[in-house]
């Protein structure tokens, strides 16, 4: 091989490879970061007021621990537990300092730019609201992870004392990480959709507060069920961490401590960022698309989900607990049905415009597109699927793990029962819900009556049965009085029976509902479709008119060409007025304009020609008649202007 | 460059703008006066896609504000009235931040950072806090801002509001900095005077009506066909105003109550030649001679009629 050859060898092999997407996506980022994370962080540390809280935040944490942990170690404890409880405190408060300061951080966030009056600014710069949410979600996500920085020494009090390992710090960490982010993710997502700050405030604090404190309760609830199944020693709402320090890699452990906290994060993150982003981006755009990509990921994930979990369950509970889990799950449906029901009747316009430059398949997607009756569709069609999805999610392993256990029919359609009836209801509360929203134009007023419907439907039957028949409520499981039969929730009662006391005979029972809630959301679904098109025909209406106008102002504002003899003399042949009026309107000589138009009109110069002139048209009405197409071309511009000089 | 056509907006019941038509041609500096609540910033928001109007539509540079927001948002730079700024970053951060707001690629953001500082003059003040700035300092920080994308169109609603004298002088030069370099700028005030030495052509809205709109000049003549000339003379010698009268165009000619021979005339400047001519064939010394302008001040009490609220 020649030296040329070597080096020509060499330097092939040592030519530069095109960086893979990742590695491009990762430099790009690295050196353009969010505008809106690098000016918030900026912002931030340039306040006085982040920088005392931070003091005072450690500070007051480090007292909290010392004075706790110094009152348990006085007692006979033995110094292991004592660590666990200085562990579990200062875990505890650290948690409660970013469930309440985060959620409200960020609920400033949007409403603060409104009120300084730099978020029109903002918008105008034509930056993806999707960028501006994250942007700003990222922010308290790194504000708030930079405070935890802050408290990682205060942990180190529990070390003094044993009975906790690196790994429990290092897994207590991560527990507060993912509850930050839910934590940000609600404040923006107020932020977003309210005008006022304090009020953003106010509703982060007291509605996120509350419900951290009731998943704190549910927390310990799971600790008592993990301490007997595992045998875990610490107490306490950070148990995980000694789960996941000493069996992450037993995979009970691994779906239910790590993979299903982890899904569950990041679906809330999703679903509030995506509500954040519809509350930044104007109405006249799209807003209900990123719920659907929601949505899909979310069906999918609760399908999986639902199949893993019920995996675990001992094959003579799998009934009942699959009947338990599909009862949940009923909840994500409902709230399917919730999500969609606040559509505006038409698709944004600008939507529309942009749809119709793309190609056939993107067209398509129109049908399930924004807007009150495709976006319906879509929703139906997820309520379905998803009910036919969960049920099978929870089938499947029954049939894979324990193929010959006894009643499996049964089981099977009890869930079918119940997969039926909670899509006729979430239906029913979409299409009604959504009917209400294209009728009174009111997103809130349809959602507030929608739900207040709901909760109607399912106490008045029992409130009615109790005043009219109160002793049939006894024997509600075996023969449900007339009006029970038609609540939302009876298909669920019945489903049990089925699956519980295995009454196959009863499953017909569910025809009754599922006809009741089914015909009402097909008649409102009706009602949706035509509602949509009666305001499609009139929009289109006002908009041809609207163009009608501007063009005849646009011929108004033209100032005629010639002379006033020539304007006189064209009013005058038009029939618009008398000679001598037209005369004097223009300011012409009379004479002139009299004398012009008693003389027979000139012969066009282009007459041979097929396209006539303005003034053949103006003069001679069957002059339309030698164009070819002159009907069809009536009313292009070209038609227009002629009829403008005419 | 903009065209509004029969835009009317209601907040709740109330009806604020009324068919509202007028045009904005390319590369004027165009004025919308009006007193307060005559309806400026709700159109002015409307036509920088922060407000749908009710009924109408507006057109900037061909794109429709509601159909096309994103076209129009890349072509247009808006100041509002109330503008705020981010207190805690420095003037080369913030217009920084805007940069990448506005999509400029990191090796040009730095580049056009620089320029625009340039242009408004802000190069000295790069490292200071935008907290620490004055208010006409902020003012010129927000057209830097709106200048970073490089926009056809400017819309700067009450740009001179609560500025002094000198910030006003230096906010004019840049306007006019501003028209020379090809942009269309649309200032709104309800100030005449901050305008009167800027714009070329009005709009003049009052109770949500165009009362009237388009280049001063003609406006003024609609409003008076007879244009006047002041002639100010060494001596005023008795039937000074005969030769003037004699000439063709002249309808009239008067001492004023300042004592200036007051001519009024129709026509263009040639008119105001022959004028000057028969006052020196006549002998007289001629001092000077003031063509009465179409001031905005006077068209406006014109066009408003003294409606003003």
């Amino acid at each position: 091989m020649s030296a040329a050859e070597k080096t020509a060898g060499r330097a092939s092999s040592t030519a530069p490879r095109p960086p893979n997407r990742l590695v491009a996506w990762w430099r790009e980022k690295r050196e353009d970061p969010n505008p809106i994370l690098v000016k918030e962080l900026r912002s931030i540390f340039r306040t006085k007021l982040f920088i005392r809280f931070l003091y005072l935040s450690t500070g007051l944490l480090a007292l909290i621990v010392l004075m706790f942990g110094g009152t348990v170690a006085s007692g006979s404890m033995p110094p292991a537990e004592v660590g666990q409880i200085v562990f579990q405190i200062f875990f505890s408060v650290a948690l409660s300092v970013l469930c309440i300061f985060a959620p409200a951080h960020a609920a400033a966030s949007l409403t603060g730019e409104i009120e300084k009056g730099t978020y029109e600014s903002l918008i105008l710069t034509g930056m993806d609201p999707a960028r501006i949410v994250i942007g700003k979600f990222m922010a308290t996500y790194a504000i708030f992870a930079l405070v935890l920085v802050a408290f990682t020494p205060v942990v180190g009090i529990a070390f003094l004392f044993g009975g906790i390992s690196p790994w429990n710090v290092v897994w207590g960490f991560y527990g507060l990480l993912l509850v930050l982010a839910p934590a940000s993710a609600y404040g923006v997502a107020l932020s977003a959709r309210l005008k006022s700050t304090r009020v953003a405030i106010f509703l982060a604090l007291f509605t996120f507060v509350p419900f951290s404190m009731m998943a704190m309760g549910a927390l310990f609830g799971f600790g008592e069920l993990a301490d007997r199944s595992w045998n875990l020693t610490m107490e306490g709402p950070f148990w995980f961490t000694e789960a996941l320090s000493t069996r992450f890699f037993e995979w009970d452990t691994l779906l239910l401590v790590f993979v299903l906290p982890l899904y569950l994060t990041g679906m809330t993150v999703w679903l509030f960022l995506a509500s954040a982003i519809a509350g930044v981006r104007p109405s006249s755009e799209d807003r209900s698309t990123p719920f659907k990509y929601w949505t899909l990921a979310s069906t999918a994930g609760i399908t999986a989900i639902l199949f893993g979990v019920t995996s675990l369950v001992p094959g003579h509970d799998m009934d009942e607990a699959g009947g338990v889990f599909l009862i949940f799950a009923g909840g994500a449906i409902l709230f399917y049905a919730l999500i969609f029901q606040n559509e505006p009747p038409l698709p944004p316009r600008v939507w529309e415009i942009r749809q119709a430059e793309r190609g056939a398949l993107t067209r398509r997607l129109m049908l399930f597109g924004p807007g009150a009756a495709p976006t319906t569709r879509f929703a139906a069609m997820m309520i379905v699927l998803s009910s036919l999805l969960f049920a099978g999610a929870i089938a499947l392993p029954r049939w894979i793990w324990f193929p010959g256990i006894d009643h499996s029919l049964e089981a099977d359609v009890g869930l079918l029962i119940m997969a039926l009836g909670h899509a006729a209801v979430a239906l029913f509360v979409l299409c009604s819900g959504a009917l209400m929203r294209v009728v009174i134009r009111s997103g809130i007023a349809a959602r507030v009556l929608s739900i207040a419907m709901f909760i109607g439907l399912i106490i008045l039957p029992f409130l009615a049965t109790l005043l009219i028949e109160s002793g049939s409520m006894s024997h509600i499981d075996d023969d449900p009085p007339f009006l029970i039969r038609f609540t939302p929730i009876f298909h669920m009662i019945l489903a049990w029976q089925v699956l519980e006391d295995h009454e196959l005979h009863r499953a017909v029972e569910i025809a009754a509902p599922l006809f009741f809630y089914g015909l009402l959301a097909f008649v409102c679904w009706l009602g949706i479709e035509g509602r949509v098109r009666r305001v499609r025909v009139l929009v289109e209406k006002q908009r041809a008119e609207r163009e009608k106008r501007a063009e005849e102002q646009a011929r108004i504002s033209v100032e005629p060409a010639g002379s006033p003899e020539d304007v006189a003399a064209a009013l005058a042949r038009v029939g618009a007025a008398a000679p001598e009026e037209a005369a004097e309107l223009a300011g012409a000589n009379v004479g002139e304009v009299v004398a012009r138009t008693s003389a027979p009109p000139a012969p066009p110069p282009d007459a041979d020609s097929e396209t006539p002139t303005p003034t053949a048209d103006a003069e001679t009405p069957t002059a339309d008649s030698e164009t070819p197409n002159a009907d069809s071309d009536a009313e292009t511009p070209a038609a227009d202007s002629d009829a403008d000089k005419a | 460059m903009i065209k509004v056509e029969g835009i009317s907006h209601n907040f709740g019941s109330m009806r604020v703008l009324h068919d509202i038509w007028f045009e904005v041609p390319e590369g004027e500096v165009f004025g919308f006066i009006g007193p307060n609540g005559a309806g400026k910033t709700t159109t002015l928001r409307m036509m920088a896609t922060l407000l749908e109007p009710a009924q109408g539509r507006i057109l900037v540079d061909g794109y429709d504000v509601v159909e096309r927001p994103r076209e129009v948002r890349k072509i247009l730079g808006f100041m509002p009235d109330d503008f705020g700024v981010y207190e805690y970053v420095t003037v080369q951060e913030y217009l920084d931040f805007f940069a990448a707001a506005y999509a400029i690629t990191p090796t040009a953001r730095r580049r056009t950072v620089d320029a625009v500082m340039e242009l408004t003059d802000l190069v000295q003040l790069r490292d200071r806090l935008v907290q620490a700035m004055s208010k006409g300092m902020k003012q010129r920080l927000a057209i830097a801002r709106t200048l970073l994308h490089d926009p056809k169109v400017l819309i700067l609603d009450e740009p001179a509001n609560g500025l002094d004298p000198r910030a006003r002088i230096e906010m004019r030069d840049l306007i006019e900095q501003l028209q020379q370099m090809g942009k269309t700028v649309l200032l709104s005030s309800h100030i005449l005077t901050e305008l009167s030495d800027m714009v070329s052509s009005v709009a003049i809205l009052e109770k949500g009506r165009v009362l009237a709109s388009g280049p001063v000049g003609d406006i003024g003549r609609k409003l008076r066909p007879d244009r006047a000339v002041k002639l100010r003379l060494l001596e005023y010698p008795d039937g000074c105003t005969t030769p003037f009268k004699a000439l063709p165009d002249v309808v009239d000619a008067e001492r004023g109550p300042d004592g200036d021979l007051r001519i009024m005339y129709q026509g263009g400047d040639e008119t105001v030649a022959q004028i000057v001519t028969a006052a020196v064939h006549a002998g007289f010394s001629v001092v000077r001679v003031e063509p009465e302008r179409d001031d905005l001040e006077h068209i406006f009490l014109e066009v408003t009629r003294g409606e003003l609220q």
